[in-house]
């Protein structure tokens, strides 16, 4: 029998630990348990058959961890899941076998040093030396949805084998790497046959976290419960009784595949095999239908939900040549700065003739994802950039968009299947945009219809029926938003719009945009596509909430708007005044870090010219403050404050500047080496140069050296800092700084970090030890009056 | 578990310096953003010792260094130790960093605070459950116990599977950054009520005499 025909009507039994059933058998701690296929093939084979006497359904080959990278070669991994999964098949007899792939046991980037395709390609020579002999896949004990992507990709694109994914979450029904059981849930059933939950905790604290997991899938569920948490001599508290009367729980809550995990043995799966003979499955009802997700982050499309759409090159010059810069710096302050102002989604577009798109797009989409929970909009009409983006996107995203052209239909459609994403469809087709109504619903119904057809949910289509320039064509906003009503009405799907076309060519712009935007929520707009840093906007949608009580006694708008004045929320001054003059204190202010700093370098600029304001006040203030903390009278966070309030200031300077004029000090290259993941202390650095004035490219953590070197070279560098944290990477220190003077002779190298010394910087060939972020700002300065000076 | 001002502070550095009541105000929020942000989680096994040559019972893993083997040496058996304040923490810093990096740096500092603490924690509730006498918690990187076992105690108490704790294979990081591994021994000798089971006593016995962080 197939797996997928028995899971439709019955409950499913796995099969319990293998793990502590090896160690009882004397397995010493810490070894490879999967060499056992070859060495000790009996023991192996005495352990699966007992589960399938037991009455298990499916065995799980002893193949957990055998991967590249904990078995050392590819050859071993074929090898012993080749043994694993035949040991199997001979002691299930005519019960199911199934490939069990666990965790690599290294952590992908952002937070490890490991590429999504190394662990794509790990997972793949798992499933390609295991998919003969198994009747099934089961990826499990996952804590990074990532890493789970990566695997379940693996499985779909080199084997028909169904396969589960399950995961491990903690009592808050988080993943140690915070993604969430319902990010799980909205991801995964792209790829999965079924999912579920593992290890990590016994039944009963499972069980609330199911609760959760069944609300957000159609797809059958597996529960692998641990007996308990063991004490300090391994006991485990759960007995196989407690266990099984805790599963009939899940079997009522709609659980159809039921196992074990930590400290389950044979006489658990037996108690199970009796219980699932006694009960029926109870019957699911889906809760939540229609959501895009991060990891960490779900938002449910059930009412207005924001989508910011400042990381658009189109029309914003500043983000236009932040791209062609590639300023990632800019692209972070865009994300925050849209996610504080109320943004839940951001469209991600990288749409300029001069780069590579879908490079471009996929680097940024990698980089977003890293700095903030929002999920992402991807934003672009080339299948080629929109798959790139897809693939390494971390959650559900949106792809923006298709059109009712047969040409979009059939090259993006089947890619938003493939990645499971939700989908724009713009009412547009070879004709153009339509006059009418009917036209638009018409256009809407021929693109649900053929996403349906790639099996696309309706509820994953979200139809934008077109803003048009209401100068130019009257009578087109009155159509758009009757037809956003009909299919409404008519089908399972969301609205998208964006919002600010509207207006175009007539005089006070946003009159006319808050206006429409009302107008068009009423209609049965879910997600705008528009500027959340603009107030009136996020006014509207606030007001719209309370208006139609999806704003619950008025709660989120009231303490939004507590403190409203005129047209804008004001931020409460929290900086002490001290009385003292202007021209006095601004020295005062810098060295304590107060607000009001940037205050007085607006009345000096009354005085003064910019330039002076900068060399006369800012510089000195900011020196007076450096020579403080090198003699110890201020310590590490009162040095981050003034930089910080410098900054302010040097940003108040910079608005009085004429167009053009150059501040800058230097651009400097920061990196943290490779092998090293934590970078907080290149991060104070970075913070403090920045303030002084120059331009700092972060290239972030774990930078091969090659990248430093392409990095300084392409730029003409003229200081580059590198920060390593352990003797054992400051040898990829040393190979950094010697690719830099091998190819960058002319660029100066300083060097910090906890395990460096001057002495160790010098051996390793830098130019410069910097014991701190200050003395990297007092060489940097050094090093830019030499250049000058050249 | 206990953040304590004057701790979190010395991590920064602080060497009795006059700050003003922005540092202040930072100092309360950072304690609050950290125990807010960390989801402390550990794993404790019990091992007997092997003494020729030094190393645990059925676990492939010998102890290397003199420090630790004079650590041990009225013990037959020890605790190991695996224990972090969680990924949360550490994103919560990353990003504080790039929003705001002084309070960045404080959140930081809190969260070492928070992870020695609940170390601490640890050993003394191991120590009221045992008759006898615990020694002080030892890491790796400690004297001349080389970092590179870090890996033992990765693998020995499951961590990444248990408390999702990972370690770079080639340079022994632990990601997320504040995790402990430690040995901690069970003497032969009875309970000495005078000694703290804290790790007030780990600055005064290591060597490294310059530390910037040192205690006193």
């Amino acid at each position: 029998m197939k797996f997928n025909d028995l899971i439709k009507n019955s409950i499913v039994l796995f099969d319990g630990a293998l793990g502590t059933q090896l160690q009882k058998r004397g397995l010493e701690g810490g070894a490879i348990p999967e060499r056992l296929n070859v060495e000790n093939p009996q023991l192996i084979y005495s352990v699966c058959k007992e589960y399938a006497d037991s009455g298990s359904d499916v065995i799980s080959a002893n193949t957990f961890g055998a991967n590249r990278k904990k078995l050392g070669s590819k050859e071993e991994v074929d090898r012993l899941i080749k043994a694993g999964v035949e040991i199997a098949r001979k002691a299930a007899g005519d019960k199911l076998v199934a490939l069990d792939l666990g965790p690599t046991g290294a952590l992908i980037e952002p937070l490890g040093s490991m590429t999504f395709d190394e662990a794509y390609d790990l997972f793949k020579e798992q499933v390609i030396a295991g998919k003969d002999g198994a009747d099934l896949i089961i990826i499990e004990t996952m804590s990074d949805l990532y890493e789970l992507k990566a695997a379940l990709l693996a499985v779909k694109e080199n084997c028909d084998l169904p396969v589960i994914a399950s995961m491990t979450f903690d009592e808050s029904g988080r993943t140690f790497t915070g993604c969430s059981v319902e990010a799980f849930a909205i991801t995964a059933s792209a790829w999965a046959d079924a999912l579920g939950i593992n290890c990590s905790l016994g039944p009963e604290q499972l069980l609330p976290i199911m609760q959760r997991l069944v609300d957000n899938t159609d797809l059958p569920v597996i529960i692998q419960a641990n007996a308990g948490l063991p004490d300090s001599e391994m006991n485990y508290p759960v007995t196989a009784e407690e266990f099984a009367s805790l599963y009939e729980k899940y079997v009522d809550m709609g659980v159809s595949i039921l196992g074990g995990c930590c400290g389950t043995t044979p006489e658990y799966i037996a108690k199970l095999d009796e219980l699932r003979k006694s009960k029926k499955i109870g019957k699911r009802n889906r809760k939540y239908n229609t959501a895009v997700c991060s990891s960490t982050k779900v938002v449910y499309i059930d009412g207005v939900k924001v989508i910011g759409e400042r990381i658009n090159p189109t029309g914003k010059k500043a983000m236009k040549q932040a791209l062609i810069d590639r300023d990632f710096d800019y692209i972070a302050n865009q994300t925050i700065e849209q996610v504080e102002a109320g943004a839940e989604i951001l469209d991600v577009n990288a749409g300029l003739p001069q780069i590579d798109e879908k490079q471009m797009l996929t680097e940024m989409v990698k980089y977003i994802q890293s700095l903030t929970d929002a999920p992402l909009q991807i934003d672009c009409g080339k299948p080629e950039a929109i798959e790139s983006a897809l693939r390494y996107y971390n959650g559900k995203p949106i792809v923006n968009s298709v059109n009712a052209e047969e040409k979009s239909l059939s090259t993006i459609l089947p890619i938003v299947a493939k990645y499971g994403a939700s989908v724009v469809g713009l009412t547009i087709d070879e004709n153009g945009i339509p006059k009418t109504v009917e036209e638009r619903i018409r256009l809407a119904e021929k693109i649900i219809e053929r996403a349906k057809s790639f099996g696309i949910r309706e509820e994953d289509v979200y139809i934008d029926c077109l803003t048009l320039t209401v100068s130019a064509e009257p009578e087109q906003a009155v159509n758009t938003l009757k037809a956003i009503e009909i299919l409404k009405r008519k089908y399972n799907i969301k609205t998208v719009l964006g919002v600010s076309n509207i207006s175009f060519g007539l005089p006070a712009r946003q009159i006319i945009n808050t206006a429409f935007l009302t107008m068009a929520m009423r209609a049965g707009l879910d997600l705008p596509i528009l500027n959340p840093n603009i107030p009136e906007n996020m006014q509207a949608v606030d007001a719209f909430n309370v208006l139609t009580c999806k704003d619950k006694n008025c709660m989120a708008y009231t303490a939004k708007y507590a403190d409203y004045v005129g047209t804008q929320i004001v931020k409460k001054d929290t900086a002490k005044s001290d009385g003292a003059g202007g021209e006095k204190d601004i020295f005062y202010c810098i060295e304590k870090g107060l607000d009001r700093a940037s205050a007085l370098t607006a009345e000096l600029l009354k005085t003064h010219n910019a330039l002076q304001v900068i060399d006369d006040y800012l510089i000195p203030a900011l020196n007076k403050v450096g020579d403080n903390y090198e003699k110890g009278k201020i310590f590490l966070p009162q040095l981050i404050a003034s930089a910080d309030c410098a900054k302010a200031c040097f940003d108040v300077v910079k608005k009085n500047l004429p167009a053009g004029t150059n501040t800058e000090k230097g651009k400097i290259v920061l990196a943290t080496v490779k092998g090293d993941v934590h970078d907080i202390g290149k991060n104070i650095v970075k913070t403090v140069l920045e303030n002084y004035g120059y331009k700092v490219l972060d290239l972030g953590k774990n930078v091969p050296p090659m990248t430093v070197v392409e990095a300084v070279r392409d730029n003409d560098i003229k200081l580059c800092g590198l920060s390593a944290l352990m003797t054992t990477t400051v040898e990829n220190m040393q190979e950094t700084v010697r690719l830099l003077k091998e190819h960058c002779p002319n660029c100066k190298v300083m060097v910090g970090g906890a395990v460096l010394t001057e002495e160790y910087a010098k051996q390793i060939g830098a130019d410069k030890y910097c014991k701190d972020a200050n003395v990297s700002a007092k060489y940097a300065s050094w090093v830019f009056s030499q250049a000058e000076q050249h | 578990m206990k953040i304590e001002k004057s701790e979190l502070l010395r991590y920064l550095g602080y060497r009795g310096q006059q700050y003003g009541e922005n540092i202040e105000r930072n100092i309360d929020l950072a304690i609050s953003i950290c125990l807010e942000k960390i989801t402390p989680r550990s794993v404790i096994k019990k091992y007997s010792l092997v003494k020729e040559p030094l190393s645990l019972k059925g676990a492939n893993m010998t102890l290397q260094g003199n420090d630790i083997a004079s650590h041990l040496e009225d013990c037959n058996e020890v605790y190991i130790l695996g224990a972090t304040v969680g990924f949360e923490i550490e994103k919560t810093v990353n990003k504080l960093m790039n929003e705001n990096p002084l309070l960045g740096v404080m959140v930081d500092s809190a969260s070492i605070c928070a992870i020695e603490s609940y170390c601490d924690d640890l050993c003394e509730e191991l120590q009221r459950q045992n008759a006898k006498q615990l020694t002080w918690r030892f890491s790796c990187g400690y004297g001349d116990f080389p970092l590179s076992q870090q890996k033992d105690f990765v693998r020995l108490l499951e961590m990444q599977k248990r408390i999702g704790v990972f370690i770079n294979e080639d340079s022994f990081m632990m990601t997320p950054q504040k995790s402990v591994t430690a040995i901690i021994g069970i003497k032969e000798s009875a309970v000495d009520k005078t000694q703290s089971r804290r790790c007030a006593g780990k600055c005064e016995n290591c060597g490294n005499v310059g530390c910037a962080y040192r205690k006193g």
